[in-house]
């Protein structure tokens, strides 16, 4: 098994939106997770010679980032105090929902596995468009993900639209075969 | 008769909704005869299927450069 060495300029680079998009997902609000990727980072590096060399960088990384992510939940529930446990004994309302029947999971309800599924998705996603060449994955990125107009793209990048659509085909082509290795629905 | 390579640029263009009618119309006869091309257009929207039901987060540039810096002072 090879040996795997930290690079920490690298990290931003290649690693950011991935870590970004599984903190973003287990803290739903962005702005936490952009200081939690900070903060692991930064833990990262403090660490660094601690790091074995047995597992991926990424890997590495989203442990720690794990990690980071924990601390936040228990930080916000020292600041909220206990955690309330809520049973309702008023048997005056028989309003909707009250009943037992009715508060089970419904097992015919896809909607949970629909969340995870997509989140596990979005994983896939992100860790193939990381294997693009920089380029594609930037005009990529700001067409599929920012949704910017093609006038804007060429603008920003200094390129012509059918250099444009080339590296959109590059890119589309690479990720249909990234994700048919990692994603099965393709 | 439109080549394999206009076909992708107009099926990537209509996964952005940037085809043309008359474009589209192209595209749907050149596929009746390539199954190459058709093969391709399938996955091709299936892709952008997943990635509107995938969401995709990204942070922007300039919160990367920081990021970067933060890094770079730490080293």
């Amino acid at each position: 098994m090879s040996v795997h060495q930290l690079q920490p300029n690298n990290w931003v680079d290649a690693y950011a939106d991935y870590l970004f998009n599984y903190a973003v997902v287990r803290v739903s609000d962005e702005e936490i997770a952009k200081d939690l990727i900070q903060e692991t980072f930064i833990a990262g590096l403090k660490s660094a010679k601690n790091f074995k060399g047995q597992a991926t960088e990424r890997t590495w990384l989203i442990a720690i980032l794990k990690r980071k992510i924990i601390d936040h939940y228990r930080k916000i529930n020292s600041k909220k105090g206990k955690a309330e446990v809520r049973l309702q004994y008023n048997a005056s309302s028989d309003s909707d929902g009250d009943w037992l029947e009715e508060q089970v999971a419904d097992p015919s309800s896809i909607k949970e596995n629909d969340a995870l599924e997509n989140e596990e998705l979005g994983l896939a996603i992100q860790s193939c468009i990381d294997q693009l060449p920089v380029n594609q994955r930037q005009v990529f990125i700001m067409k599929t993900v920012r949704g910017l107009s093609t006038e804007d793209i060429c603008k920003e990048m200094n390129i012509n639209p059918s250099n444009l659509w080339v590296m959109i085909h590059r890119a589309r082509t690479a990720l249909m075969g990234c994700l048919n290795q990692n994603w099965f629905t393709l | 008769m439109i080549s394999c390579d206009e076909a992708a640029v107009i099926c990537n263009k209509s996964q952005y909704k940037e085809a043309s009618l008359s474009e589209k119309l192209k595209l749907k006869l050149h596929m009746l005869f390539c199954s190459t091309c058709a093969v391709f257009s399938k996955k091709n929207k299936q892709l952008t299927s997943l990635m509107d039901k995938a969401r995709i987060y990204v942070m922007s540039d300039l919160e990367k450069k920081a990021l970067k810096n933060k890094i770079k002072e730490k080293l």
